[in-house]
């Protein structure tokens, strides 16, 4: 568990490192893609990795696979709501509105509602087991569901709107461009899963409480409340 | 053959019970006994297939049972404590719809009026369920015993609400259904002795 | 009660909007569409609460039937309580809401097609919340984002009719999805209710 400990702390260090150079950028309003478009990629690749594990969970009941999928839905959600704000910031200056209703957006909305419902879901039931499993169905169940709310959601936006506003995204990058988001890109997955293993630190040790092996490890270390 | 092998239970970290190792042969008792809150309707369910042990096995018919096999679940009936009778219904249609999907023998509407005049409810059959007594509606529920086909009967605290009258129907109940060659697991804090069977009392005690 | 309710968010409508016969033959897609969603949230949330409490829903994964087709009768018990009706009264509103004679028909196919794949999709959200506090709030959150495609569809397949467009491909993607949901709903159904039982 020591080693398990430094391990996390070293990697936390790494990625701390890694992250701040890469964030000096500063000023001109495209900027904010270097946190939108990380933030909104990983929204969605979180959300595939909780289905992933929810799957993971169900055949194979591998209890870990839970608490991956539980502890990752909170900085999914987090990142789907900074990838909403500042998809909302970027959209004043470039649109002259705070808020559109372009189909990225809205699926974004969308998938943080997905989010929340998760979440929701997970708290409301009291107990582990079957939290985790009731979680893992809806997380598969929203998985299918992804492609089909964003196809509608294009096709609805297309159907609302000229297409003036759906050509806008994409100019050629340059590589100058490219390299920093393509890092912070990593950076922000890499923040993810160094706070996902905190996370998942402390759910496995809550976890495990009750048992010996833990008892012991904490015996020397934890005074008052037992 | 069910049989079970050091079945335990966790729930949110606190153990339940655990160890719980028994046969149940033909024409045989499990007597689950202990206080509330000690397991019993826990190792009922788990013992139905509606919740899974956390450790320990099941072996039927000397195989390992699969949560909800459809060829286990041919030979079971279970009456939990929430006792499945739609207020709305009266308990002629509750027979009839829990029949309708649970293991039973081929029945006719006058079989179960019958079954349910063995009750003692005559002149209940059709009322709605909801303007019965509970004991009443317990009565409904126990009239399911004399029409299943299920070989194994798993009941759970079936004597509360019941009066004296209801105790004995309800113990020659159980009694025809052993010697028929049937096996009954039971959980009760009312005692149900026979001479004549075998007969394997499993305590759960409180685990702080 | 949910029709009740159906009947009466449907009226608050014209109410909130004046009654300009123009901007309600534009609105009419897509209020009846929110009114329908709103009563079936309502009447999801009882889909099998009652079953629950009762014990019915153990009675029913422990028969040796399939889960998924008892499951499905009960669906279509459902449809004829809620469905049924709604489809009956829409085409009335629709008139009240003066949507255009084109539109009418769609919006009766669209309904045909969609208020299943919704309450089929409701369901899995009911028996995942059965049995919990505060379910029904939690089942609008957790299904609300599910029913999005079926809205948009049906609605824009509507209000396409009402302007003479074309509209046919909003009803074969409205019955793909009734298709898919048919298909998979059921069994996502008997997952959640084994799990809500325990």
């Amino acid at each position: 568990m020591s080693i398990l400990c430094a391990a996390l702390m070293l990697y936390g260090f790494f990625s701390g490192l890694y992250l701040a150079p890469a964030d000096y950028q500063q000023g001109d309003g495209f900027r904010i893609i270097y946190i939108h478009v990380p933030t909104a990629f990983l929204s969605l690749a979180i959300y595939a990795f909780i289905a992933l594990n929810s799957i993971i969970f169900l055949i194979w009941q591998i209890k870990l696979a839970d608490i991956l999928a539980k502890e990752s839905a909170i900085i999914g959600a987090l990142y789907t709501f900074i990838a909403l704000i500042s998809g909302s910031l970027w959209g004043k200056p470039m649109w002259g509105t705070w808020w559109i209703w372009d189909a990225r957006l809205t699926s974004e909305l969308i998938l943080l509602f997905l989010y929340l419902g998760y979440i929701g879901l997970r708290s409301a039931i009291p107990e582990e087991r079957r939290s985790g499993k009731a979680g893992a169905i809806l997380a598969i169940v929203g998985m299918m569901d992804i492609p089909i709310i964003h196809f509608s959601v294009e096709w609805w936006s297309t159907l609302h709107q000229g297409p003036t506003l759906a050509k806008f995204a994409k100019p050629s990058i340059a590589n100058e461009m490219l390299y920093p988001l393509l890092a912070m890109i990593l950076a922000f997955a890499l923040f993810y899963v160094v706070i996902l293993l905190f996370r998942l630190r402390i759910e496995i040790l809550k976890r495990n409480f009750h048992t010996q092996w833990l008892q012991q490890w904490l015996g020397p270390k934890l005074r008052g409340p037992e | 053959m069910l049989q079970a092998e050091a079945l335990g239970c966790w729930r949110d970290r606190r153990e339940i019970f655990s160890k719980i190792t028994f046969n149940l042969e033909p024409s045989s008792v499990i007597m689950v006994s202990g206080s509330n809150g000690s397991g019993k309707s826990t190792l009922l369910k788990i013992l139905a297939g509606l919740q899974q042990a956390t450790s320990g096995t099941l072996t039927w018919q000397g195989k390992p049972l699969k949560p909800l096999d459809p060829h286990y679940l041919k030979q079971l009936l279970y009456i939990g404590h929430k006792i499945s009778i739609q207020p709305a219904l009266t308990p002629l249609q509750n027979l009839h719809w829990l029949l309708a999907i649970t293991p039973a023998m081929p029945h006719s509407n006058d079989a179960l009026i019958e079954a349910l005049h063995l009750m003692g409810l005559q002149g209940f059959e059709h009322t709605a369920c909801e303007r019965l007594s509970k004991g009443q509606c317990q009565r409904v529920a126990l009239a399911r015993l004399m029409l299943t086909s299920a070989q194994y009967w798993i009941v759970d605290e079936p004597f509360t609400a019941l009066d004296d009258s209801g105790v004995a129907i309800l113990k020659d109940c159980f009694l025809d259904h052993l010697d028929r060659g049937g096996r009954l697991i039971l959980a009760s804090h009312h005692p149900f002795e026979t001479k004549a069977f075998q007969q394997t009392h499993v305590r759960l005690k409180n685990i702080c | 009660m949910p029709l009740l309710f159906f009947v009466m968010v449907i009226s608050l409508f014209p109410m909130a909007l004046g009654v300009e016969p123009h901007l309600l033959a534009r609105l009419a897609p897509a209020i009846i569409w929110v009114a329908v969603v709103l009563a079936l949230l309502m009447s999801l949330d009882n889909v099998f609460k009652s079953d629950y409490q009762q014990g019915a829903l153990e009675q029913f994964v422990l028969s040796p039937y399939p889960l998924s087709l008892l499951i499905l009768g009960k669906s279509i018990a459902h449809w004829i309580a809620i469905g049924l009706p709604l489809l009956l009264l829409a085409p009335l509103f629709s008139v009240l809401l003066n949507l255009p004679f084109a539109g009418v028909g769609v919006l009766w196919v669209t309904l045909l097609l969609g208020i299943p794949t919704l309450s089929l999709i409701g369901s899995i959200g009911a028996a995942l919340t059965v049995g919990l506090q505060q379910g029904g709030l939690l089942l609008a959150i957790l299904v609300l984002p599910f029913m999005v495609p079926i809205v948009i569809f049906a609605a824009s397949g509507v209000a396409a009719a009402g302007n003479g467009a074309p509209f046919y491909s909003e009803l074969l993607l409205l019955a793909a999805l009734l298709l898919l949901t048919l298909a998979l709903g059921p069994v996502a159904i008997s997952f959640a209710l084994r799990v809500s039982i325990e």
